[in-house]
């Protein structure tokens, strides 16, 4: 490469990065206005060296001293905060819509009712959730006008009449009352109207005989006072009038002092009390008033100037804080706010305009982070719920997602970087230093936390090449060697888009779009082996995210017909788990269970836990949002001095299937499995069996489950049987017991060795031989003997789950089935051998489960034979029972000594789902035999088995 | 918008044309004049304060200048070389201060390469740094440079050439 074209590149890679910060136009106008610094005169003639010496050293302070001061000398002239983030605006048209405060953008449509007439006032409720207006049926008569009552938001365009004959609709600031001139026979005739918005009571307030209320009403800020001008048509100082409407007071009540109308007085500055005018001709300087409310009546006339506009006003109106207000001007529409030295035009073509007061501010858990307006990335206050800072200004900002450390944030611009057309990444530190570019032709990035330290991902065509879309990830290594050992996974050349969703909890999965001409669909990209796997029938899904609690399933967005989005909880195969709605738009996790901060299409933030909603209170549209990292997670627990130095076969949250030691302190993964439910550990350790939904499963039905063995030394599956779930090794490593769904439910079982399969009725030789009513059968374990086998059976009617234990050798050699139901009921969740002649079951009471160990030996042998049910009150629970943890347990898996257990739990399994519907997921337990209590070893496990003894020579899987 | 700010007479501007005028190339221009003064600088923070306070000066100077958007430039060079004069008396009387590390990403797009090329461009004499870059990083003509830097034609086409010998010879090894 030629020196001229390294030092452009150079130059450019270098300088290129550097973003300056926001606001410096501000920083430079103030300075304007300063008073210049002198120039100091020219000296003529030599100058003594000394005196040249003296005077550098000078300098030299001085100089220092100014850089010392630095950015704290910065002035801010930015508006007030707290401004409203919507405006209410009528057209020249006279049809309502709704306008970003900031930027005068239109958000959403614009209302269908037509001919709201001009000059006849509009009203918003102080929740911000209706809008007073008045339609016209064209002609200019008093009785030819109606109020009408219109839902501010999405997807609201019509309203309802709710006066008739009535213009001049205010809202008090409590919002309890409406009051509206009512007009009457008569040459201007009219009264005014007072409406409790609660109960439905009116009130009429009469004007004096021979006169008539002016055309303007305004709530005076105690709620109680309605300001309105007196006409009788022959005076022209018609007087401002406060009357206590609420008390009942009759006109003319109390006169203020102060004209009405035109050039007078136009409306109340807030809850403050204090009135506002215009004064002078063209252009008008709009002036706040106080007038005294003293008894005495005396008012007080004091008036400051606020901001200049054009002309005369044709309405005023200031919203609730009395610091930000709007003027409607020959058709304009103007913003101020405190602070600022003018008004600020915010849209033409606008005859009629009202704040829309936001929701009273939520206040969000944590860090937040939001874009504004598409350009401006704030951190949102987490006890405040407004902005705390301005992070980061740039045009054209399309996401934000944070930085695992919790410090800062990635922002991604659509403006064209060096890369054709390419979107440059940034990242946007929280502690308000400066944002610098890390990436470009960049279009999706996540960072997560992972075992070897934070894994960065990113799509995009980042060589400016036509060869398609590309997905790389890797560990951020320390200190700046960027990422290391990445994977690169390139995407066929015909996919148009490519971004990443999400990226799982445990950093094992990323969650990825992928649009082709063929379609579009999630999958899921395994880490480190960049793996892919298809999500079947997400084509539709563009907002998608794991769930932090349940992270073997995974959250879809969707939007409905009545303008809401619908969030299912959905599992890999596809199967909607819960389902709940929040309004509208974008979607981002918190690290927390279920809780969302979304964004609204009217560009509102809000927050989501569980069924609560509150909305964000931001100053501007809000076009993305973030919510940041919390603590870092804890590190597992070290292991029990009882606990087995064996491994366990897990599948992840993210259906990964891994080892670990059992303290989960080391793991090794394997593959990525789409719905695989279960997972078993042959005896030497070699093999793991599984069950998951095959595309081509061999049932007759169509796909569906089906048991597979894999191979820990090749990454190999082989099928074994379709149409099976729930398979577990038998403890000598010679069979695999299943439930079979396929053609009746039945056991299955197959021979290891030979392959030969076996299915048996579950129910033969009990009082329940109703094979035809089994509703699902799924095995629950071996006797360490391997001689008996734990199952757990549901019938068609009933709800409640029932336990067997069946002697299996004599079921198969002679297909006949020794069972015993050993409980039933729908707080048994599970239940696991502890030995040969022991089980242990799960009962689940309120929102905590005890595990009970219960002797089975002579009973179940005697009763065995003789296939008497027991009763489920005869339980013979021992004590207080082994352990507890919260929520239903879901699977207990004993260690072939029985004195230590796997357990699974799930907290939303009482409320969401059944044992059949989808496989538990929750955190992974070990306790052993004088534990005083379990301790966790894992966050979101769906399936768990104990593999074998960890040996002097390691991993056997690997041997 | 850079036509608006070159083409118009100063004299016949009121204050508030002055000011539009500034912000138009505020808007315009700002970004660009910031990195340029980093490329000086090699400072990021300082870069900022440099150009507001060309801004401020050319505010102040309004009615001497004929090019603002060549004022600036010159403007931003002048102050970054006040600047750098100023280090360098000050480096002489305090413990040099630490610059901050790179972040991580940083890294990943300024390769050492690039970092190398920078280094060099820094050690060269005043005006053959200001020259390239001028010409490499704002891409500005021969008669643009001349006049930003107040120089003739010909001397910036000697300092370029001697500024692109000098880089070749430090990182390619050539004389």
């Amino acid at each position: 490469m030629k020196i001229e074209e390294r030092l452009h590149d150079a130059m450019h890679e270098y300088a290129d990065a550097i973003e300056p910060e926001p606001g410096s136009w501000s920083r430079i106008a103030a300075r304007f206005d300063e008073e210049p610094v002198p120039r100091r005169p020219a000296r003529g003639g030599l100058v003594f060296a000394g005196v040249a010496l003296a005077l550098v050293v000078a300098l030299v302070a001085v100089l220092a001293v100014r850089e010392d001061s630095g950015p704290g000398t910065r002035v801010s002239t930015g508006p007030a905060g707290g401004m409203p983030s919507r405006i209410l605006a009528v057209n020249a048209d006279g049809h309502a819509t709704i306008l970003d405060s900031a930027t005068g953008d239109q958000q959403g449509g614009i209302y269908e009712v037509p001919t709201v007439a001009e000059g006849t006032q509009i009203a918003v409720t102080p929740d911000g959730q209706d809008a007073y207006v008045v339609q016209g049926n064209g002609k200019e008569g008093c009785a030819d006008y109606s109020i009408l009552r219109l839902p501010v938001g999405a997807g609201a365009r019509g309203g309802d009449q709710i006066a008739t004959d009535a213009t001049e609709p205010t809202v008090s600031p409590d919002g309890r009352y409406l009051a509206y001139l009512h007009c009457l026979p008569g040459d201007n005739a009219n009264e005014i109207v007072l409406r409790d918005l609660t109960s439905g009571q009116e009130r009429v307030t009469k004007a004096p005989a021979g006169m008539s209320f002016g055309y303007h009403l305004e709530f005076a800020a105690d709620s109680n006072h309605i300001l309105v001008a007196l006409l009788d048509y022959k005076v022209v100082y018609a007087p401002m009038l406060e009357i206590d409407i609420v008390s009942g007071e009759s006109a003319p009540g109390r006169e203020l002092g102060i004209a009405a109308s035109g050039q007078g007085w136009v409306g109340v500055r807030g809850t403050t009390g204090e009135y506002l005018g215009v004064k002078g001709t063209p252009p008008n300087v709009l002036h706040l008033t106080e007038v005294s409310r003293s008894p005495q009546g005396s008012s007080l006339f004091s008036a400051g100037d606020l901001f200049t506009v054009p002309s005369v006003p044709a309405q005023v109106v200031s919203d609730r804080s009395g610091r930000h207000i709007l003027a409607v001007v020959d058709h304009s529409l103007y913003r101020w706010s405190e602070g600022e030295a003018s008004a600020t035009k915010v849209a033409d073509g606008v005859i009629d305009a009202a704040w829309i007061p936001d929701p009273p501010a939520a206040v969000p858990a944590g860090k937040s982070v939001a874009v504004l307006g598409g350009n401006r990335v704030v951190l949102v206050d987490g006890k405040s719920g407004s902005v705390a800072r301005e992070l980061f200004f740039h045009e054209g900002i399309t996401s934000v997602t944070p930085a695992v450390d919790g410090k800062s944030v990635y922002a991604i611009t659509n403006e064209p970087g060096p890369c054709r057309g390419g979107p440059e990444t940034f990242r946007v530190p929280l502690d308000g230093g400066t944002a610098h570019k890390v990436l470009t032709g960049v279009t999706s990035v996540r960072e997560v936390a992972a075992s070897g330290g934070p894994l960065l991902a990113y799509t995009g065509s980042m060589d400016c090449s036509d060869a398609g879309q590309v997905i790389r990830f890797g560990t951020l290594s320390d200190p700046g060697r960027g990422l290391r050992n990445p994977t690169e996974v390139r995407f066929p050349a015909d996919t148009t888009e490519l971004g990443i969703l999400d990226a799982s909890p445990d950093g094992r999965a990323l969650l990825v779009r992928v649009v082709r001409p063929s379609g579009a669909a999630l999958s899921i990209i395994d880490v480190p082996s960049g793996s892919v796997t298809t999500v079947p029938g997400t084509g539709s899904v563009t907002v998608a995210a794991f769930s932090r609690d349940t992270a073997n399933a995974f959250l879809q967005v969707m939007r409905e017909q009545d303008g809401k989005t619908r969030i299912d909880l959905i599992d890999r195969a596809g199967h909607i788990v819960s389902a709940f709605s929040v309004p509208a738009g974008g979607l981002a996790i918190g690290t927390e269970p279920l809780r969302l901060l979304g964004t609204t299409d009217d560009g509102r933030a809000y927050e989501q836990t569980g069924n609560n909603l509150a909305y964000f209170h931001l100053p501007g549209r809000v076009t993305a949002a973030a919510l940041m990292p919390g603590s870092t997670p804890a590190p597992p627990p070290p292991a029990s001095k009882n606990a087995p130095n064996a491994l366990l076969a897990a599948v992840g949250g993210n259906r990964l299937v891994f080892l670990a030691s059992s303290n989960g302190s080391e793991q090794t993964s394997y593959a990525t499995i789409p719905g695989i439910s279960s997972v078993s550990v042959t005896p030497d350790g070699k093999e793991i069996l599984f069950a998951y939904n095959a595309p081509n499963s061999a049932c007759p039905s169509g796909p569906g489950p089906e048991v597979d063995r894999f191979s820990l030394k090749t990454n190999t599956a082989t099928p074994i049987v379709g149409g099976s779930i729930t398979p577990v090794v038998s403890p000598d490593g010679r069979f695999v017991a299943y439930g079979i769904t396929c053609d009746g439910h039945t056991l299955g079982l197959t021979n290891l060795v030979t392959g030969a399969n076996y299915r048996t009725d579950p129910l033969a030789g009990t009082k329940s031989d109703t094979s035809a009513n089994i509703e699902s059968v799924e095995v629950l374990g071996w006797s360490p003997d391997s001689k008996r086998l734990l199952y757990r059976l549901t019938l068609k009617g009933d709800s409640s789950p029932h336990y067997y234990v069946g002697r299996l050798w004599p079921m198969v050699r002679q297909s006949e089935t020794k069972v015993v139901e050993l409980a039933s009921g729908s707080n048994v969740s599970t239940a696991a051998f502890v030995d040969d002649h022991t089980v242990a079951m799960a009962i689940v009471t309120g929102a905590r489960t005890a595990v009970y160990e219960m002797p089975i030996t002579s009973q179940v042998q005697a009763k065995f034979e003789s296939g008497i049910k027991w009763d489920k009150r005869e339980l013979l629970v021992t004590g207080d029972g082994m352990f507890a943890v919260d929520g239903p347990i879901t699977s207990i898996v004993p260690d072939p000594t029985g004195r230590h257990f796997l357990v699974l739990a799930d907290p939303a399994l009482h409320y969401t789902r059944t044992f059949q519907a989808s496989p538990a997921i929750g955190p992974l337990y070990r306790w052993s035999v004088g534990d005083e209590a379990p301790t966790q070893i894992a966050g979101s496990v769906t399936a768990a088995s104990w593999a074998p003894w960890w040996g002097p020579g390691g991993d056997p899987s690997r041997g | 918008m850079a036509d608006m700010a070159a083409g118009d007479s100063r004299a016949g501007l009121s204050a508030a044309e002055r000011d539009l005028t500034l912000g138009a190339l505020h808007r315009e221009h700002y970004r660009s004049l910031v990195r340029l003064a980093c490329l000086l600088l090699d400072e990021r923070g300082a870069g900022e304060e440099v150009v507001q306070d060309a801004f401020v000066r050319v505010h102040d100077a309004w009615a001497r200048v004929d090019e603002p958007l060549t004022y600036l430039r010159a403007t931003v060079l002048n102050l970054s070389r006040s600047r750098m004069r100023r280090r360098l008396v000050a480096r002489r009387r305090v413990e040099p201060v630490v610059r901050p590390a790179m972040s991580a990403e940083e890294h990943v797009v300024l390769l050492s390469d690039q970092q190398e090329v920078l280094d060099a461009v820094r050690a060269l004499p005043r005006r053959q740094r200001e020259c390239l870059v001028l010409r490499y990083y704002l891409e500005l003509s021969e008669a643009e440079i001349a006049s930003t830097l107040g120089i003739s034609n010909g001397s910036v086409k000697s300092h370029s050439h001697r500024g692109l010998k000098a880089l070749a010879a430090r990182l390619e090894g050539r004389t």
